[in-house]
């Protein structure tokens, strides 16, 4: 229980990652008769990670639907059911395979309320599996939420907390545009505080986990994570990183990214998307643009994926992407050398 | 009514077009669907037909005249329809580019901004120029700790704290000064003080050098010299000017190394600053005796071109000195100023030197010590006969007037065995 | 055929009472039946949804254009001339360069659009292609708004963000054309599904052209339709060519509605220039959608008179093929059709094409004096 300002309690408990997720899906699809899911294997199966678990059993086959493997043609599907008064929760059963949806996503769902003149929408959700560290090897372990980034009419989040991962995704399904959630593999099994009634975490704003002074970390998804525990070992340095889980690719909130490095003067970006290109290129150049800029003290630095297909050897899959060791040792010698 | 025979549009980007070549002529019958014209586009040739049937009339464009689409080209008349007036078509103009019309928003760099305009490109960090901007200090004066020299906010935090090169340019009684930090373990602070028509620059040589065995080394401008407006109207203002700098420097005593006139101004200096001066090192020193190259203290005050320069500054050391067309570009540009004259009038009359600092040698308590170039061609070495016993000399076989150009690394060894 | 809706006497006898009839009446859902008369020599009377002469009086018409009433015929006539009229205006609006871009059009190919359309109720929906104009108009479109929307301008379908590829009423119903060859497919499913889900009743008609019976999204969504006996309606409008490619040399079986097999449905092949043969055929696959039994597949044999987009030039087919088909125009077809058989007399056309052509050209005016859009909004409705 945590006591509100004004005396009302929330009641919170522990939940891992993918239970929040299901919490979510059975607390929208109580109040919301238009809200559904579809799949592969999320029925029977119960979903591939186990997030949509018993769902079916509350829900029925009708409202918990498993799909034939056809990205494209269920991705499609979504999109007309969104179109004429549903709202369709899709699941890919990986992100990659969202390389087969793409034509629905982007030509269709993403521009239908544009090229339409504004008199439609496509109040459509995607929830995915993304990001590397279970070697599942090079086509089943990206990063791809920069591509959907770049897409006007789309809205693209990584949670990476239980709490977020049920409020973006009830936000998601309130929000009457086109959402893309990508969920890394990994987060699945952690565990954290989440309330017991819906709620919803606000699409478009970063959140500042560790307030700090001398460097600020932005990391996205699993990489919010591991900068918060390279912050811990950075402090007893005499480091003080201000850790800013970015929580929304777009909507991105640049704002809290300025506000932070117009105090600290110096920012390292963290994600897992390949770096060139990535999520990390448009945080610099947001910020070398803005008003930020004349508070940069040194170089701004960006840890991203390796130049790489993932790698299926463990030792290998690991060196292509961050880990808290390289965010310890970037930050490190961005504050002391003032340099990448 | 008669029928338009149109210039159709067929591509997407299409503007305009020609005919290729015309079928029918005026006159002529045609039924609908029968070719009446042909004409180019991007993919190949275009047969146009007639929309109806009739007979041609007005035609009133020749082949290769470039039309708009949409131009009317002919008429096709009923039977029994009288000819059609036809309408004058623009024919298009020559191809005109649109112009941009988002004008090249280059806004001109002010430039009394201390922070811009450096032709060497200072690197410095964002922050440190907005600093350096917002407390009016020259970039130019500061030194960059960061990687490859880069100026970051501290180097600017410490450049206010120790109040060097402060102020706006102009109007400013502050010397600027050079500043080589102490690497690794601290040793003393050495301010090394050039002489007549030099600069700090002059120390560049073994600056870095010094910095890296542990000395915190400064080198001002005196007045009248170097990127000090301050002017030099008299001896006086030029020894007060760096009593002020002195008295500015962080940390505890100095030791003072001056060369030529700059050692006579280190006398006075460390007479009236008995506690900041703890050693006193004076190289070829003005002011013990009355010998002195006048010419050359005239022809340096008054030179002009590059050439004249050149040709003093080769009486100045035993080594030929190479200098870059930049410096001696840049100590030309100082000394043409005229700023000097003056004060060489003090310092030299009637061939001889004018002030004299025995005197004032005498009274100082720190150590002192004197070092001559054998072969200097401004100040004889022999002048060091005038010191009293106290002060130890050391003479250099190969140095001419500049010491620390001919012999640097021996001076870099003295200073240190001096300092240990 | 048993009149509906009453409980009462429904022994053939009865019925019997209207002799000669009760073979030839085709009564549907929708037939209201009333009552007249006491028990014993009841009449009913059966109000059928369209009031023409039964069918006993045409012997010699075969069923489909029997099964239509005169209104059906003019109106399908009227839309059907209202679309070739649309698209050669359009078309010569285009050469004229008032049209950015390029479009398709359908000319020729009036009759599979109407003939499918016209037994839709108002609140079913179809997805259409980048050669729609024709569904658009037979839904309901008003022609002054598509040529608005085509000129880009303020008063269009889209605002004149859409342009020619893109035009939509979802309200209405058209759930858009599309820039994307099979990209309707799949959202039509989705819209069936949705009807399906929220027991609506509506029916999703989805048109595509051969060339998108090759791509993938072809076999998803038939597929999907059929696992879950969704109620869509596909439709075919093979006009024999991709954009130059011949169906013979694209695809490994060229009668499109030889692969419904491959699906579970029913796959009919029909001449898409005979309106009374495609409305016939598309009211039968409508009405099993509706009521449950699932989607199929019908395959329109039809051709594009003009080439694929403003910018062909024919080079892959013959003069003789279009001139060949130019001779089997839908128009032409229906008009002589219901005019040799003494239904409608000519004036009553040449009075319809009157009223077209009007209406088409008080569109383009329309069209012409609409405003642009403001280039200060261009961010506007991006997002909802």
């Amino acid at each position: 229980m945590l006591e509100k300002p004004g005396n009302e309690t929330i009641d919170f408990r522990e939940l891992t990652y993918a239970e929040a997720i299901r919490e979510a899906m059975t607390q929208a699809m109580e109040a919301d008769p238009t809200v559904f899911t579809l799949g592969e294997d999320i029925g029977t199966y119960g979903g591939a990670f186990g997030v949509t678990g018993d769902l079916i059993h509350r829900f029925g086959a009708e409202r918990v639907i498993d799909t034939p493997i056809a990205e494209l043609g269920i991705a499609g599907a979504a999109v007309g059911a969104a179109l004429t008064g549903m709202k369709p929760v899709l699941e890919l059963q990986f992100s990659d395979f969202i390389t087969l949806a793409t034509e629905q996503i982007v030509n269709q769902a993403a521009k239908i309320r544009f090229m339409f003149g504004g008199k439609a929408s496509v109040p459509l959700v995607v929830r995915m599996p993304a990001g590397s560290g279970t070697g599942a090897a090079a086509q089943h372990s990206q990063s791809l939420e920069a591509w959907f980034g770049h897409i006007p009419g789309l809205k693209v989040v990584q949670p990476s907390t239980p709490h977020d991962a049920k409020g973006l995704l009830l936000a998601a399904i309130d929000d009457p545009n086109p959402v893309l959630i990508f969920e890394h593999k990994l987060l699945y099994k952690t565990k954290g505080l989440v309330p017991v009634d819906a709620y919803r975490v606000p699409i478009g704003k970063a959140i500042v986990r560790r307030p700090g002074k001398d460097v600020t970390i932005v990391g996205s998804s699993i990489m919010a994570i591991r900068a918060q525990a390279a912050a811990e070992r950075l402090a007893t340095e005499g480091i003080d990183a201000e850790v800013i889980d970015l929580r929304s690719v777009r909507p991105m909130d640049t704002e809290t990214i300025f506000a932070s490095v117009r105090k600290t003067s110096r920012l390292l970006i963290v994600y897992e998307g390949v770096k060139t290109l990535g999520v990390g290129a448009e945080i610099s150049a947001a910020v070398a643009e803005s008003d930020a800029f004349d508070y940069l003290d040194a170089p701004i630095v960006r840890l991203g994926g390796q130049e790489v297909p993932l790698p299926y050897n463990p030792v290998l899959e690991k060196a292509a992407v961050p880990q808290e060791d390289d965010i310890v040792n970037a930050a490190r010698r961005l504050v002391r050398d003032g340099r990448a | 009514m008669a029928v338009e025979i149109i210039l159709p549009r067929v591509d997407m980007a299409m503007e305009s077009g020609s005919v290729a070549r015309w079928a029918v002529k005026n006159g002529d019958s045609v039924k609908a669907g029968d070719l009446v014209f042909e004409m180019n586009t991007d993919k190949s040739v275009m047969e146009v037909e007639a929309p109806s049937a009739g007979i041609i009339s007005g035609i009133t464009v020749d082949e290769g005249v470039e039309m708009p689409v949409g131009a009317v080209l002919a008429y096709i008349l009923a039977p029994g329809e009288s000819e059609v007036t036809p309408r004058p078509n623009a024919a298009v103009p020559a191809i005109k580019t649109t112009a941009d019309s988002k004008p090249n928003g280059r806004s001109t760099i002010p430039s009394d901004d201390p922070s811009r305009g450096d032709e060497d490109g200072i690197r410095a960090t964002p922050l440190a120029r907005r600093l350096a901007r917002e407390a009016g200090l020259s970039l130019a004066a500061l030194e960059g700790t960061g990687p490859r020299g880069r100026i970051d906010s501290g180097d600017v935090q410490n450049a206010l704290a120790t109040g060097r090169g402060q102020g706006p340019i102009s109007g400013d009684a502050t010397l600027k000064i050079r500043h080589w930090p102490a690497e690794g373990q601290t040793r003393d602070t050495l301010v090394l003080v050039h002489g007549f028509g030099g600069n700090g620059a002059t120390w560049e040589a073994i600056g870095g050098d010094l910095a890296k065995r542990g000395f915190n080394v400064y080198a001002p401008d005196l007045a009248g010299h170097g990127r000090t407006a301050l002017e030099a109207d008299s001896f006086e203002t030029v020894v007060a000017s760096l009593e002020s700098c002195l008295a500015n420097l962080p940390g505890g005593p100095l030791h003072l190394v001056g060369h030529s006139m700059g050692a006579a101004v280190a006398i006075r200096a460390a007479r009236h600053l008995p506690r900041k001066i703890a050693r006193l090192t004076l190289l070829a020193p003005y002011g013990l005796g009355t010998q002195i190259d006048e010419g050359f203290i005239r022809g340096l005050a008054m030179a002009k071109s590059s050439e004249s320069v050149l040709a003093l500054l080769r009486l100045l050391t035993v080594r030929t000195i190479g200098y870059s067309p930049r410096q001696l570009e840049i100590m030309t540009s100082e000394v043409s100023q005229g700023r000097l004259i003056g004060l060489s009038k003090l310092l030299v009359a009637n061939g001889q030197q004018s002030i004299h600092l025995l005197a004032d040698l005498a009274a100082l308590s720190c150590p002192v010590d004197v070092i001559f170039g054998v072969m200097d061609r401004i100040i004889p070495w022999q002048h060091v006969a005038h010191l009293p016993p106290t002060i130890p000399v050391r003479l250099l076989s190969e140095a001419g007037h500049m010491i620390h150009l001919d012999e640097p690394e021996v001076l870099t060894g003295v200073l240190e065995k001096l300092s240990a | 055929m048993r009149p509906s809706g009453r409980s009462g006497p429904r022994s053939r006898a009865n019925v019997d009472g209207w002799k000669g009839l009760t073979r030839n009446i085709c009564i549907d859902k929708n037939a209201k039946v009333t009552h007249h008369g006491d028990n014993n020599g009841c009449i009913f009377i059966v109000e059928l949804r369209v009031s023409s002469p039964l069918p006993t009086e045409r012997p010699n018409q075969r069923p489909e254009m029997a099964d239509l009433s005169d209104e059906a015929i003019l109106d399908a006539y009227k839309a059907m001339k209202l679309i070739r009229r649309f698209e050669e205006r359009a078309e010569e609006s285009y050469m004229r360069g008032f049209i950015h871009g390029t479009m398709h059009l359908s000319i020729g190919q009036e009759a599979s659009a109407v003939g499918v359309v016209s037994a839709l109720e108002k609140t079913d929906t179809l997805t259409s292609t980048h050669r729609g104009h024709g569904h658009s108009i037979a839904k309901g479109a008003d022609p002054a708004r598509m040529f608005a929307e085509f000129f880009g301008k303020q008063t269009g379908y889209c605002g004149g963000r859409g342009g020619s590829m893109h035009i939509a009423d979802v309200e209405a119903g058209n759930l858009g054309a599309n820039g994307i060859v099979g990209g309707g497919l799949p959202i039509a499913v989705g819209a069936a599904l949705s009807a399906k889900m929220r027991k609506s009743g509506q029916v999703c008609v989805c048109f595509f052209g051969d060339g998108a019976s090759n791509e993938g999204a072809f076999h998803e969504a038939l597929n999907m339709a059929s696992i879950w006996a969704l109620p869509v309606v596909f439709v075919c409008e093979n006009n024999k060519y991709g954009m130059s490619m011949d169906i013979a040399r694209s695809s490994a079986v060229p009668d499109i509605a030889k692969r419904a097999v491959a699906y579970a449905m029913p796959g009919i092949e029909v001449d898409g220039n005979d309106f009374a043969a495609v409305r016939a055929v598309a009211q039968t696959a409508i009405a099993r959608a509706r009521s449950g039994e699932g989607p199929s597949l019908i395959e329109c044999k039809t051709y594009r008179i003009r080439g694929h987009s403003k910018s062909d030039r024919n080079l892959y087919r013959t003069k003789e093929e279009i001139e060949e088909w130019r001779g089997r125009c839908p128009i032409d077809r229906l008009r002589e059709e219901v005019i040799g058989l003494g239904r409608l007399s000519a004036e009553r056309f040449a009075a319809i094409d009157t009223v077209v052509e009007d209406e088409i050209e008080a569109a383009i005016e329309f069209a012409k004096a609409s405003p642009d859009p403001d280039p200060a909004r261009l961010t506007e409705d991006v997002y909802a």
